[in-house]
């Protein structure tokens, strides 16, 4: 057992002692009547507790102690609530070594007097996990979003108000070192797309100079925020999201998992399950030419143009048609001399290829070919 | 009745309330004394004397025989270990007030040395004496005062101890070792009040 | 002995909190020590003062009576202020009955299984309807039998507090179910276990260490609010996958909230409110570590190597610490993009790591896993060392294959018993007679001056495959090597992923009876172009190769030379027609030809290469036909 954690409270209470000291006289207080926790902010979570003191006519002593709890000492605010202009904080003073202050108040007669307490926790959060299972053909998901508490702030809340970013409150109790993972959005049938990227920068160009390794394309599922996804209420907060699909059996297989970033409305998220290895793409460079070439008076080459040509061969082993995303990258100054698939300019040196596959036959993987023929002009010599 | 522990709680499923009041009767003293110093609090150690044999009184039926005196004291444990998690963080400190000791206390304090009839003198150095002791008992850790007060003064067996803290007999030996040896720096030497 | 006791050793000798040795050696030493048993009575007076706090507080009569009378009370109800969860439908508030909520369970015998989930110690073993019954039932004078009822008065109001709260035998009419969830129960004999799981389900991928569990589990349930714990020590479960959900009544149940509670490790608590008592069966499901699979082949070459036969299996190992029984086991082939390593979440401290340490949280020390723990419905099979079952051929399960996604899915017809630390080798596939190529290669870049052998063929129909992709996996191919039917160890390659309708081509290491060797017969160099200094700045390289192949073999073999350039600017003259050429990419050119067995060929091509600025003179360099 973890001693701190016994947390039986050794509160000193010398009673009946006769000396000339200043008796010092404990009176336990009630709980707290209302706690609101809010954890809109990562880095802090803001704390706010009412509480009735009961004060006295003349100077009180409040002693607000809290060893254990990563509280921060400075952000520790006393506002009193029903009598402001008959009671005041005078000053704010820490004894040494304890996790404590004094306030010294100020009362003009004997109240019980409610006031509300804040100071700025540490290490009590909330995470956001998200669960999809997508149905057999992949086009829809049942989309569950969790919410999690995580108190490890060293303080325990029999009862809260927790506030979220978006003021949606609710109540809940969370102890120390409790963890709470609570059913907070279920939609069904968002819309889906799946897509498959080949990015010419980034994966492999020709699979056989891999010696018994596959590619594999990235696959991800495209869910839109937007009204008609089914969603665009509001934003998707980011989280780990876990991907699951219907089998037709009654069951599951778990297909991935990827970090979901923030998704205002009207943006997409992406998320990126896995790999396709029935998806096998093998570019080549078949011509890397000079051409145009200017001297200057010595002889050497100032500027070129270059004559290239890409070409890939892109196959489809599945049973069921796919839409391969495909980047390819020209640096500099480039122009397309002739191309035989359709492309988008993402930016200057980013094409970007939507192209269809159908399915494989009896007679093998359905095959597109891609030539790219361009050149990239005004092209110095290193 | 005269019974033993096994037959009061019997005869408390059976319904007879009367053997219940004898528990609390019975163990009432150690109890309480046990939940005093282990807050620290008389009317918070009060609460929880009644939450614990209110537990007693609902959970009789689980009682699986053993020693009654060790299941009891698990029950009181774990009350105030609750009770602790709910700790209330603010203390009001009324510097100017007069004292008022013993307003609300219910029980008697200090009754022993007012049986004993004797001087002043000796009164006073006796309550100072007993202050150091309950100083050093509660400097001490939760868990070695917890262990002293069930061993020392509640006369657990150390396997009973270990029972009602829920660790190893092992444990429950070092945190006594641990406890006499810090009592043993705070203690002043040669407290005895001769008479 | 000269040296005295410590003050410890005094102490614990004292209070018997020493080992048997050391009170022997302290007696021994007091006896013969003046010294020490002056010290030790010393001790032993200061000690005395803590009986000056013995029996310092007494209970008043008043506190007694209070506590007595208190106690036989009914606890008091608690307003509990509104719980509004958005999308859930918010209704009016309701005043709970804030007693601890016991789940009615119509567990028959004790069949808990050990292990996952283990109930607590003090599991009552009696039905706890009963109990219930007898909880509720007040402490009146007038009760003399055993549970038996109470007086009139107090009667009325704890029945209906029993048909709230206890539902099963008692309640009478279906209520509304209170708003407010109630507090997490105190205590372990509040809450019910989950028990025993109906049927297991295992996915197990074998692209990550990752195997997803389904259980089916038959919860009794009460109308109101139910809490439920699960337990899994000593398993490598991740957390933050467990899900349970209802499989009938899903408009009336409702799993609220999953709890995990401070300081307990391994253990969740579900929050359940349903509309319905009885029985309503749930759906676990959860990620686990520990089970994993892999394929691997074997190839039997016929005696003229046209033909193949191949087997495909699957290996199955249960390292998880979890011994399962009756599983429907499933295979997936595939990749599968994970954030987090299922063990190490499994392994964290905290369920969902803490704010306290970045990222996922912090490894806690778990130890070992995988000890074999008890089991009372204990399975005959059991062994340290790990094992390996082989299904006999009687009985030779059929492993139904699937596409699912990107994925595709084995199942294992029937179910399957693997106990902790065991393996299962399956029969996945079996292939007679696939038509297969034997090809030679030999490519510098890639593999030296070795001809590396090759043996092609497809996952089509036409190789008789392509019902489904052949995972990855060791190929250890055999030949046959004489007539008697004896096998000769060929060689073998890990293959990657095969699709269907995708060639296959399995290395099997650098051939000795085929042989390829370049010859590099005439080099020189011409056409020198000289800049303005009069130095030389351009020039071709031209050279004529001859590429002797030898195959003494008793079959035709096929072979593919590729031979780089530096450049890309190269032209070249081909062969005869016997062989075959392309250019492969920019700066390679493929040849590929038959041999036939026992003979030896040679052929030649020229090759220019075009270096400085000749390379302009010939900027379709390279770009010739292809044949």
């Amino acid at each position: 057992m973890n001693v701190k954690r016994i947390a039986l409270m050794a509160v000193v209470v010398p009673l009946c002692a006769v000396t000339a000291q200043a008796r010092i006289k404990l009176v336990a207080l009630p709980e707290r009547a209302a706690t609101v926790i809010r954890l809109d902010n990562p880095s802090a979570t803001l704390i706010e507790e009412e509480r009735v003191l009961t004060l006295q006519k003349g100077l009180n002593k409040v002693d607000f102690s809290w060893k254990g709890v990563q509280i921060d000492e400075d952000s520790i605010r006393l506002q009193v609530l029903d009598h402001p202009a008959d009671v005041t904080l005078l000053s704010v003073s820490y004894p040494p070594g304890e996790s404590a202050l004094v306030w010294e108040i100020s009362s003009s007669g004997d109240y019980a007097e409610p006031v509300r307490i804040s100071y700025l926790l540490s290490n009590i959060d909330r995470l956001i996990t998200y669960k999809a299972v997508a149905n057999k053909p992949e086009t829809l998901v049942d989309l569950k979003s969790y919410l999690v508490l995580r108190n490890f702030s060293g303080e325990d809340f029999a009862q809260a108000r927790v506030l979220l970013d978006y003021g949606e409150a609710f109540e809940q109790g969370i102890d120390h070192e409790e963890t709470k993972q609570m059913l907070f959005l279920t939609e069904p049938n968002v819309p889906i797309r799946k897509i498959w990227t080949f990015d010419a920068a980034t994966l492999p160009w020709d699979p056989e100079k891999l010696e018994n390794k596959n590619v594999g394309i990235p696959v991800s599922y495209e869910i839109t925020n937007s009204e008609q996804g089914r969603l665009g209420k509001f934003a998707l907060w980011g989280g780990k999201a876990r991907i699951f699909q219907e089998d037709g059996h009654g069951s599951t297989i778990f297909l991935g998992e990827d970090n979901a970033s923030l998704v205002p409305v009207g943006e997409k998220m992406e998320l990126y399950i896995g790999d396709s290895r029935d998806i096998v793409v093998t570019q080549r460079k078949m011509r890397d030419a000079q051409i145009d070439i200017q001297k200057n008076h010595s002889g050497r080459v100032v500027l070129f143009n270059t004559d290239e040509i890409i070409t890939a061969k892109i196959e489809n082993f599945k049973d069921s048609p796919a839409v391969l995303t495909m980047i390819q990258h020209i640096p500099g100054q480039w122009d397309m001399e002739e191309c035989n698939l359709k492309y988008v300019k993402k930016d200057a040196y980013t094409l970007k290829f939507e192209v269809e596959l159908p399915a494989r036959t009896q007679a093998g993987p359905a095959v597109k070919e891609l030539t790219m023929h361009y050149h990239r002009r005004n092209v110095r010599p290193r | 009745m005269g019974s033993s522990d096994e037959s009061l709680i019997a005869a408390h499923l059976a319904g007879d309330q009367a053997a219940f009041c004898e528990l609390v009767r019975r163990y009432g003293d150690g109890v309480l004394g046990y939940l005093f110093h282990m807050t620290g609090n008389l009317s918070q150690a009060e609460d929880l004397f009644q939450e614990t044999f209110k537990r007693v009184h609902e959970k009789a039926h689980t009682f699986r025989g053993g020693r009654f005196k060790s299941w009891l004291f698990t029950i009181a444990t774990r009350a105030a270990i609750d009770s602790g998690r709910r700790r209330r963080r603010l203390r009001v400190v009324s510097l100017d007030q007069g004292d008022d000791c013993d307003e609300g206390n219910s029980s008697q304090v200090t009754t022993l040395a007012d049986d004993n009839a004797a001087d002043p003198a000796d009164e006073m150095v006796k309550e100072e004496q007993k202050q150091q002791v309950r100083r050093a008992i509660e400097a001490l850790p939760a868990k070695q005062r917890a262990t002293l007060i069930l061993a020392y003064y509640q006369q657990l067996s150390y396997q009973e101890v270990a029972q009602v803290m829920g660790c190893s007999i092992g444990t429950v030996k070092t945190q006594m070792s641990r406890a006499l040896a810090a009592l043993a720096r705070r203690l002043p030497d040669s407290i005895g009040v001769t008479k | 002995m000269n040296r005295h006791l410590t003050e410890q050793q005094l102490i614990d000798y004292q209070f018997k909190l020493a080992s048997e040795a050391g009170m022997e050696e302290a007696r021994a030493h007091l006896d013969q020590c003046e010294a020490c048993r002056q010290r030790l009575a010393e001790l032993n007076r200061k000690f005395a003062a803590l009986d000056l706090l013995r029996d310092e507080v007494k209970p008043s009569d008043a506190l007694i009576a209070r506590t007595v009378e208190n106690a036989a009370r009914t606890r008091r109800a608690r307003v509990l202020p509104l719980l509004s969860l958005p999308w859930l439908g918010a209704t009016a508030a309701a005043i709970l009955v804030g007693v601890a909520v016991l789940v009615v369970s119509n567990l028959g015998p004790q069949g808990q299984p050990g292990g996952v989930l283990a109930p607590t110690a003090s599991e009552p073993k009696a039905a706890p309807a009963q109990r219930a019954e007898e909880r509720i039932a007040p402490t009146s004078e007038r009760s003399a039998a055993y549970g038996g009822k109470a007086g009139a008065d107090a009667f009325g109001f704890k029945q209906a507090l029993a048909e709230s709260v206890v539902g099963g035998p008692l309640a009478a009419k279906p209520e509304e179910v209170a708003e407010k969830p109630p507090f997490a129960p105190a205590s372990a004999i509040e809450l019910v276990v989950l028990p025993r799981r109906e049927n297991v389900q295992l996915t197990i991928y074998n692209g990550a260490d990752l195997t997803l569990v389904r259980e089916r589990r038959n919860l009794t349930l009460k109308q109101g609010w139910n809490w439920l714990q699960f337990m899994w020590a000593n398993t490598l479960i991740d957390p933050t996958s467990l899900t349970l959900e209802p499989l009938e009544h899903k408009d009336q149940v409702q799993v609220q909230q999953l709890v995990f509670p401070p300081r307990l490790r391994e253990l969740g608590r579900w929050l359940i409110r349903s509309e319905t008592s009885g029985q309503v069966p749930f759906e676990l499901t959860y990620l686990t570590s520990g089970l994993s699979w892999r394929a691997f082949y074997m190839g039997t070459l016929s005696q003229d190597e046209r033909t193949m036969h191949l087997e495909a299996y699957v290996r199955v190992s249960n390292n998880s610490g979890e011994d399962y029984e009756d599983a429907q086991t499933r295979l997936i082939v595939g990749r599968v993009h994970l954030l987090d390593q299922i063990r190490a979440l499994a392994q964290r401290q905290y369920p969902y790591g803490s704010p306290l340490s970045a990222g996922t949280g912090t490894l806690g020390g778990m130890g070992g896993y995988g000890a074999l723990r008890d089991r009372n419905y204990g399975l005959e099979m059991r062994g340290k060392v790990a094992g390996e079952l082989v299904e006999s051929l009687e009985e030779r399960k059929e492993i139904r294959k699937e596409g699912l996604s990107e994925y595709f899915l084995y199942t294992i017809e029937g179910t399957e018993t693997i106990p902790n630390e065991w393996g299962k080798r399956l029969l996945s596939l079996e292939a007679d007679g696939i038509p297969v190529k034997a090809l030679y290669k030999y490519d510098e870049e890639r593999w030296g001056t070795q001809t590396i052998q090759f043996v092609s063929f497809a996952n089509d129909e036409e190789h008789k495959l392509g019902g489904t992709p052949l995972p990855d996996g060791t190929v250890r191919v055999y030949g046959r090597a004489d007539e008697q039917g004896h096998l000769s160890y060929v060689g073998g390659t890990d293959v990657k992923y095969i699709p269907v309708g995708e060639e296959i081509e399995l290395n099997l290491g650098p051939a000795h009876l085929v042989e390829v060797k370049p010859v590099l017969m005439d080099y020189r160099t011409e056409h020198h172009v000289f800049d303005q200094n009069g130095n030389i700045n351009g020039w071709d390289e031209v050279r004529i190769w001859k590429i002797e192949v030898t195959n003494t073999r008793t079959l035709p073999v096929e072979i593919e030379i590729t031979r780089g350039f530096e450049t890309p600017y190269w032209t070249l003259t081909p062969p005869d027609s016997a062989v075959s050429y392309e250019k492969h990419d920019v700066t390679h050119a493929r040849y590929r030809l038959t041999l036939e067995p026992r003979r030896k060929r040679a052929f030649e091509y020229t090759v220019t290469t075009y270096h400085g600025v000749r390379e302009q003179s010939f900027p379709n360099a390279g770009v010739l036909d292809r044949n």
